[in-house]
């Protein structure tokens, strides 16, 4: 592949004794906006983290825009990667404010003995407006609503200006009028900067909104992978058929 | 107050001083990681190595810190990687650590008054060299809170997160395993093996109660420990006390006050 993505060859993750994805290859193109569907426990989630390194990858090897993710370069191949959790449960006393939650996300990439600075400052005065979290940045993160935590978490995300976005059910917990913003966001910042998204979702809107292919997954292994036409054809029909 | 000019006495002063700030950040990062399990086991691991360190006759320090830092390597990766519930491994190694504490005690050779003075502690008996670990220690922990700040807060708030930004966060969370084994280690003459965790705790959990800012909670943390350290030692001299003791009744009756004035619980009870 000429412009490398993300790509999985014969990967196997699991934790402790129990094998959740066995032996899956994924190659996907920067610059594609990839959905991952399937069922619960399908390793939807697992697979993300692979990507990023935070799940632990048995066997198989994981190349990220060409260079392979190993222990020794982990840290500055994640600082490329933005992700975004599908749970995040805090208490709600925890002495952090929102603004402090979003800066963290750049912290990688600012490296040691540097602090933020104007250009951080800025870049952050702009995802809040965009992502409006403006009038939440002053308040501690652990009071905040589901669908206000995320938003600060996507904004975190991005604060790194990656070049791979990672977003586990990133609709979950978002009003209608979020999801839309989010979606012209998303395709915004693809369109600008051309990066590589893969998104987990439940949802079926995402792949007709952002997704150009999609990867359905079970059990631990990849069950379709296609364009976004032939994936919605599939399932129109299934649907006809039940 | 002619105490405060016998040089026994102002040891005790600075040493509280020291204690104060060691184990005032270092609470912070036990409270707010929620691994308290790590700091008791550690703390008892200490205990047992001061107490090797009287059966071989060798410094108490240096063993009691190597006995913490083990203690830190087997809880570190244990708590790391999730594979050990932490109260079970806090339940392994505390009464392990236990057991080799109460083994060492039994075959000293000689009485027990020291294995009981570091039971309990004995922050008026402290020496010069005993200043001086205490100070290296609040020093280190000090200036890599400072230094590391950032990637330190970035940890301490969720460890995964961090990872996924591009911190170290398995090294950063080993140093403060490190840090912590250290400040138990340097801390155990002058507060005791059985004290020590209550001064990192109260003081830290008391902070915890009144403020969003982390900047003042590493502040207000080391001012209640200091506080409890100099109000302990003051009572403990003038009551005749154990010092170790008092002081740690202080920094409860703290941890009690924020509580009952922490303005977290009345938003809770406002509903909010």
């Amino acid at each position: 592949m000429n412009n490398p993505g993300i790509k999985l060859v014969d990967i196997s993750v699991g934790y402790l004794a129990e094998t959740v994805i066995r032996g899956l290859s994924i190659d996907i193109a920067h610059g594609e906006i990839t959905g991952i569907f399937g069922p619960n426990g399908a390793g939807k989630t697992t697979l993300l983290c692979a990507v990023n390194g935070l799940a632990a990858v048995s066997s198989g090897r994981v190349f990220i825009r060409g260079r392979e993710f190993t222990v020794f370069n982990q840290n500055m191949m994640r600082r490329q990667i933005g992700y975004v959790p599908q749970h995040f449960d805090i208490d709600p006393k925890l002495p952090v404010i929102a603004e402090e939650v979003v800066m963290m996300g750049r912290y990688g990439k600012l490296g040691f003995f540097r602090f933020a600075g104007s250009r951080e400052k800025e870049l952050m005065a702009k995802l809040a407006g965009e992502l409006d979290i403006k009038h939440l940045l002053k308040k501690p993160f652990g009071q905040l609503s589901g669908g206000e935590k995320k938003r600060v978490l996507i904004a975190r995300a991005l604060m790194k200006e990656p070049d791979i976005l990672l977003l586990d059910e990133m609709f979950a917990w978002l009003d209608l009028n979020m999801v839309s913003r989010f979606t012209c966001l998303i395709r915004e910042i693809h369109a600008k900067k051309n990066i590589t998204i893969l998104i987990v979702s439940h949802d079926l809107g995402v792949v007709e909104s952002l997704c150009s292919r999609v990867i359905w997954m079970e059990n631990g292994k990849i069950a379709f992978d296609g364009g976004r036409e032939e994936f919605l054809a599939g399932v129109k029909k299934k649907n006809g058929a039940n | 107050m002619e105490l405060i000019n016998f040089p026994f006495f102002q040891r005790a002063v600075i040493a509280c001083l020291l204690a104060g700030i060691a184990c005032g950040i270092v609470g912070v990062w036990i409270v707010i990681m929620k691994v308290s399990f790590i700091g008791v086991a550690v703390s008892h691991a200490a205990f047992a190595g001061a107490l090797l360190a009287l059966v071989l006759e060798g410094p108490v320090v240096l063993f009691s810190f190597i006995f913490s830092l083990a203690a830190c390597a087997v809880l570190g990766p244990l708590s790391d990687r999730g594979q050990l519930h932490p109260e079970t491994s806090i339940g392994i190694i505390f009464s392990s650590t236990l057991g080799l504490a109460f083994l060492f005690m039994g075959i000293l050779p000689e009485g027990k008054s020291q294995a009981l003075n570091l039971l309990w502690g004995s922050v008026l008996t402290v020496n010069l060299s005993d200043v001086l670990a205490l100070a290296v220690t609040a020093a280190a922990v000090s200036l890599i809170t400072i230094i590391f700040f950032k990637e330190l807060q970035s940890v301490i708030f969720n460890r995964e997160l961090a990872k996924a930004s591009g911190i170290a966060a398995s090294i950063f969370f080993y140093l403060l395993l490190f840090l912590t084994g250290a400040t138990v280690s340097s801390t155990l003459k002058s507060v005791g093996g059985l004290l020590i965790f209550a001064l990192i705790i109260n003081p830290a959990a008391s902070a915890y109660q009144v403020t969003y800012s982390l900047k003042k909670m590493y502040l207000l943390s080391v001012f209640f420990a200091v506080l409890s350290g100099w109000t302990g030692l003051l009572i403990a001299s003038v009551l005749n006390l154990p010092a170790g003791a008092s002081i740690v009744i202080v920094s409860s009756i703290i941890f009690i006050i924020s509580v009952f004035f922490s303005p977290k619980r009345v938003m809770k009870n406002d509903g909010k």
